[in-house]
């Protein structure tokens, strides 16, 4: 992503519908001043006038007021041209940068409402805060041309507007501090009280749903959260509020004084009736101006800034990205190690791995075992490269992965994750993904066919191109246990030098598992390694390596028959426990 | 009309009091414009007859009551905008969800799987703040006419012509309107669907879970060109759609600016033949663009009421969803379950899930659903326990027929565990609380402390009774859990919901060998005296139970117990053999 382009920056690089709006805004101000003109003339006038000059009155008036029909929808077609325009940039300059954002720093819940507060129609706030500065700018304008026509004749009018001009510059400050405040606030509010009501609208929670009957306890939850947050609203925007009036009140004595003061020169003689009216109507219209340039478009435009802010700081959002080119040959390796691996969750006291040593050689098969919340995960997050360790280091022949690229570290691996993604796409795109930008149709049959999920795809209908998922119309759903399948055959199909399976298996029936660890444990394959992270130690037997982990290390490791024969040791535990429920 | 009458009487109800006193917060919005009127007309008609005679204030005081009347003006306009928001609309908005929630509780499970039942779903979400809309735009219409009674009656007191010609300038209004809520409707139905492909796409990007896998596969990218390709197309739609509205509205304005034009012929008329004043054809130059701004508002709201009725179809077509449910309550009985030659066929699909099922379950017994995925294993768990009604057969439970059966009276006697049980963003206790929070009424149970930590210390789930009341999860900046931890807060959360029969769903999946053995024993010790019915690939676990059902392609192949089955040396035994050789 560039560094985002701020309204001005889109605005000037095709500044043709812009140009047109800015001229409506000045043929605006002139007929403003036209206006007063004329009515002035025709009121002093109108008892000595000819009926021809009487309807020259009302075509000019008539005209004008034409004008400032037809200006409203030709701006609001304007400014939906220059929305849907700046949207179009937003759209893919936002996800672009979406899409290279690192895992770590999406985990932060800062940067979660970081990004809802961001794709919120950021257009919108773009557009208001261009327009509303036109607003000022066309409302200025007409000040100008009414006051430099009637200050030669009141001029005493000037230091009073220089007074109350004052006094709104000092309010506007208050008001957009604490527009800004409420801006943030009410976007993050409302986040909680989304959750909750989505939990009653999650398919996959609908049978826990209505079988614990839990719908008026969640929604108990939704109401008190959504009128605590309420409250806590309306105290702050109470004072914004008061701010408000007090700040409209002076606009509006603005306008108002002018009754009073064009009093005086009324009395002496100076000026006559027909200004007096003329001007009535032009300096009320200039009061519901300065209202509104405090009560909508300055916190409008302040809007757009605390938008622009954040556009600016979701720019700087830290990146981890590649794009998956194929390459004519698998870069190789022979062994990723690491060394005293120190590594804590942010926030947390006791480190998740705590001085870890490792190797893993290629042509070899490696099972991780051990409770959960010991850091298997943790460790294959580190070893691709999503964390980095506070102290220690991870080197692939001898080079330290934090020096690599994250493309050149990535194409080593692939991966199937406890928690694999389920693409509501169609089932060939669902395993082409793990190689982007190719078709590989061999491949791709290949490995469903290891996976065990070949001949469920050609009993479909569409085979290949079934639609999985509820996002379309007419989308098969599957089971747990088949998403698995899915996942794996999305592993297989990438190439790689060592694969990693955390824990994918948890669905699946058991003979099915050991039809796929058969084929992938016991057949040892000289170019790749594989990582089985697991708890079902039956799988983990033929494995030709064994590391326990527990608390942040390894504490046992070795081949099936060597861990079995030390006599306490937790695997030996674990496994004759595992055994037991067979007998 | 129908559906604003019903829209009305939908929302009126949730919070009456509420409304009235909005209403009242309204009002000295609607009266004071008249008198500030009258000032000016006083203020102009004094000016335009200036003679020194009078003392100053006799000019004065007109000027400074209009100045004081638009302070109080301006005050009750800004409260009543902001209790508006926060005082009203909060629990209005919250009253509608809670009726699209409690729907949704009651809608069958069959609707859950297909997206057309999400889409109705978020329209009628969409579709609730249009009956806000409504709610609130019937509320400022009547203040509105308060206004034009008052403006309009101060003016028909100058001259009674006025008024005609502030109508006719109106009229283009309601057109404009009633072609905008087409145009608009027309919108939201063209964009839903790419809507939700550009949130699907996004939620891929923007979470850190499923993150994880693009940024490793490099395929960040691919999901970012599909946001884009959706993006384009909501585009096309849209600038379409705006480029129709922006000709419809300048035709309108030629209309309107037209009858202006006769009314300020009438104005001039009336000046020149001396019918008013010069004060009040001041006041007229003034109230005219404001008396013409509140019967467009009037007049527009009239149009946004129709439009809110269009939009809120919506939210009526999931509340008409028809739910069909029987009457009778299901009762305590000696027979469980009884199914003969049931069969199962999801909706809309040609092929059955479940063929010619037939059995039986006596009350105390246990359970095993085995086969392989896809063998129709969960969808009969669902059949058993409720949630679905059988396409052919007959299936009685509690010795009653399913279809008479009142659904939520059969889940009141079962507890569970789920494959996919829920990871809630709440507290330790809530999360516990929430497996029998309801009772059959509708009302919260209160919460029972030791049966909550023998629960917690059943499922070992070894967190401090200090950390109770944190949030757990990430997301809100709670306490992070792994998946086993997750797993056993559901396990605690179905020990904690106290009920005869136990439908178990793959309990185990994510808990290490350990662990899952004394749960096994300890699942032993919650079978005691209940029915339990376990759904599962691990046949290490069903060795006592009372009868194994073996699944085949929807098919019961084999039944019986696990010395009957071993015996047999048919599919059971195979896989049990398969299985046992990784522990040799």
């Amino acid at each position: 992503m560039h560094r985002p382009k701020n309204i001005w920056h889109l605005i000037a690089k095709r500044p043709f519908i812009a140009l047109v709006a800015v001229l409506l805004f000045v043929v605006q101000a002139v007929f403003q001043v036209t206006e007063v003109i004329v009515l002035e003339s025709f009121i002093d006038h109108f008892s000595s006038l000819s009926w021809q000059k009487v309807i020259i009155f009302v075509v000019l008036l008539s005209g004008i007021h034409t004008f400032f029909y037809m200006k409203e929808p030709m701006l609001a077609y304007l400014k939906d041209k220059i929305r849907l325009r700046v949207r179009a940039y937003l759209e893919r300059v936002m996800i672009e940068k979406a899409a290279r954002i690192s895992v770590e720093a999406l985990e932060s819940a800062d940067h979660q409402a970081l990004l809802k507060r961001l794709w919120n129609e950021p257009e919108k706030r773009y557009v208001n805060g261009f327009f509303s500065i036109l607003q000022i700018l066309g409302g200025l304008l007409g000040m100008a041309g009414i006051f430099s026509f009637i200050m030669g004749r009141v001029p005493f009018f000037l230091p009073v507007i220089l007074v109350l001009l004052g006094l709104m510059v000092v309010s506007f400050r208050f008001i957009g501090k604490n527009k800004v405040a409420m801006y943030q606030t009410r976007q993050e509010i409302g986040r909680r009280s989304e959750y909750l009501s989505g939990i009653l609208f999650e398919r996959r929670l609908a049978q826990e749903k209505k079988l614990f009957d839990y719908t008026n306890y969640i929604q108990k939850l939704y109401e008190e959260e959504t009128i605590q947050s309420g409250k806590k609203m309306i105290k702050n925007i109470f004072f914004t509020n008061m701010i408000l009036w007090i700040y409209d009140n002076i606009t509006y004595l603005f306008s108002a004084s002018a009754y009073l003061l064009f009093l005086i020169p009324l009395y002496r003689g100076e000026i006559d009736i027909g200004l007096y009216i003329a001007i009535i109507p032009a300096l009320t219209r200039l009061g519901t101006f300065f209202v509104a340039v405090g009560s909508s478009h300055l916190p409008i435009y302040k809007e757009y800034q605390a938008c622009y802010k954040d556009m600016e700081k979701f720019y700087y959002l830290p990146e981890q990205y590649y794009i998956y080119e194929e390459r004519s040959a698998q870069p190789s390796f022979h062994v990723i190690k690491g060394e005293s691996i120190v590594f804590r969750y942010p926030g947390q006291e006791k480190p998740v791995l705590d001085g870890l040593d490792f190797s893993f050689y290629i042509g070899k098969n490696y099972a991780l075992v051990g409770e959960n919340g010991c850091g298997k995960s943790t460790l294959i997050k580190l070893l691709m490269g999503f964390y980095k360790p506070e102290s220690g280091s991870i080197t692939i022949d001898g080079k330290d992965i934090q020096h690599m690229a994250f493309a050149e570290l990535q194409h080593y691996f692939s991966a199937v994750f406890q928690d694999f993604n389920r693409y509501d796409y169609t089932i060939e795109e669902n395993i082409f993904i793990s190689r982007p930008g190719g078709k590989n149709e061999q491949d791709m049959q290949q490995a469903l066919r290891q996976a065990e999920f070949d001949q469920w795809v050609l009993s479909c209908p569409d085979t290949y191109k079934t639609k999985l998922g509820n996002l379309e119309e007419g989308g098969t759903d599957l089971s747990g246990g088949q998403w698995q399948r899915l996942s794996i055959a999305r592993m297989l199909y990438r190439k790689a030098d060592i694969y990693i399976w955390d824990e994918p298996t948890a669905a699946m029936d058991p003979l099915a598992e050991s039809r796929l660890y058969t084929a992938f444990l016991k057949k040892r394959s000289d170019q790749c390694a594989n990582i089985f992270v697991t708890h079902r130690l039956g799988a983990a037997v033929s494995a030709d390596e064994i590391c326990v982990m527990e608390n942040g290390r390894f504490v046992e490791q070795g081949s099936h028959t060597e861990l079995m024969k030390k006599t306490d040791g937790l695997y030996r535990q674990m496994f004759q426990a595992q055994k037991g429920m067979y007998q | 009309m129908k559906n604003i009458v019903k829209a009305l009487k939908l929302v009126v109800p949730i919070a009456p009091m509420r409304m009235v006193l909005y209403l009242l917060l309204l009002l000295p919005g609607a009266i004071l414009p008249a008198v500030m009127l009258h000032m000016q007309r006083l203020l102009v008609d004094n000016a335009a007859n200036l003679t020194r005679e009078q003392p100053v204030i006799y000019y004065v005081r007109p000027a400074l009551l209009l100045i004081g009347s638009y302070m109080l003006f301006r005050f009750f306009q800004l409260v009543a905008n902001q209790y508006m928001e926060f005082g009203y609309f909060r629990y209005i908005f919250m009253g509608l969800d809670n009726q699209i929630h409690r729907k949704s509780a009651q809608i069958s499970l069959e609707y859950y799987d297909n997206a057309q039942y999400f889409q109705m779903v978020q329209k009628a979400k969409h579709a609730s703040t249009f009956l806000v809309f409504t709610a609130n735009l019937a509320i400022l219409s009547l203040v509105l006419i308060f206004n034009l009674l008052s403006v309009g009656g101060y003016l028909t007191a100058l001259n009674p012509w006025l008024i005609v010609f502030v109508v006719l300038v109106s009229v283009p209004v309601i057109l404009e309107k009633l072609q905008n809520a087409k145009h608009q409707s027309s919108l939201v139905q063209s964009t839903v669907q790419v809507g939700r492909r550009k949130k699907y796409a996004f939620e891929l990007l923007s979470t850190g879970d499923r993150k994880k896998e693009l940024a490793h596969y490099g395929a960040s990218r691919y999901v970012a060109d599909k946001y884009l390709s959706a993006c384009e197309e909501a585009d096309r739609i849209e600038l379409r759609h705006i480029g129709r509205i922006g000709r419809a509205g300048i035709g309108f304005a030629g209309i309107k600016a037209f009858f202006h034009s006769l009314s300020i012929c009438l104005m001039v008329w009336l000046l020149m033949s001396e019918k008013i004043t010069i004060g009040g054809f001041s006041v007229l130059l003034t109230s005219f663009s404001a008396l013409t701004n509140v019967f467009t508002q009037l007049f527009q709201h009239a149009g946004e009421i129709m439009q809110t009725g269009i939009m809120s179809a919506s939210f009526f077509s999931l509340m008409d969803l028809e739910i069909v449910d029987g009457t009778k309550n299901m009762e305590s009985n000696e027979e469980i379950a009884k199914l003969s030659h049931v069969g199962y066929r999801y909706p809309n699909t040609s092929t059955y899930a479940l063929e010619d099922i037939s059995l039986s379950i006596k009350k105390g017994e246990r359970i095993a659903i085995v086969g392989e995925n896809g063998a129709g294993k969960t969808t009969l768990a669902k059949l058993l326990s409720g949630f679905l009604l059988p396409s052919d057969g007959m299936m009685e439970l509690g010795g009653i027929p399913r279809s008479q059966l009142k659904e939520r009276s059969i889940f009141e006697n079962i507890t569970a565990v789920y494959q996919d049980f829920g990871r809630y963003k709440l507290s330790l206790t809530q999360n516990v609380y929430l497996g029998d929070a309801v009772d059959r009424n509708g009302s919260m149970r209160p919460v029972d402390r030791s049966k909550m930590q023998d629960a917690l210390d059943w499922a070992g789930l070894s967190i401090s009774l200090d950390a109770e009341d944190m949030l757990l999860g990430k997301e809100f900046g709670g306490i992070d859990m792994s998946g086993g931890q997750w797993q056993r807060l559901a396990l605690a959360r179905s020990y904690y919901r106290d009920r005869p029969i136990v439908f178990l769903d793959e309990p185990t999946a994510a808990i290490d060998p350990l662990e899952e053995m004394a749960l096994y024993q300890k699942l032993e010790d919650l079978a005691e005296g209940r029915t339990v019915v376990l759904v599962t690939h691990r046949l290490g676990a069903v060795r006592t139970a009372d009868q194994i059902i073996v699944l085949e392609h929807g098919k019961i192949v084999e039944a019986g117990n696990f010395d009957e089955l071993m015996e047999k040396k048919g599919r059971f035994s195979y896989i049990w053999k398969e299985q046992m050789k990784w522990y040799q």
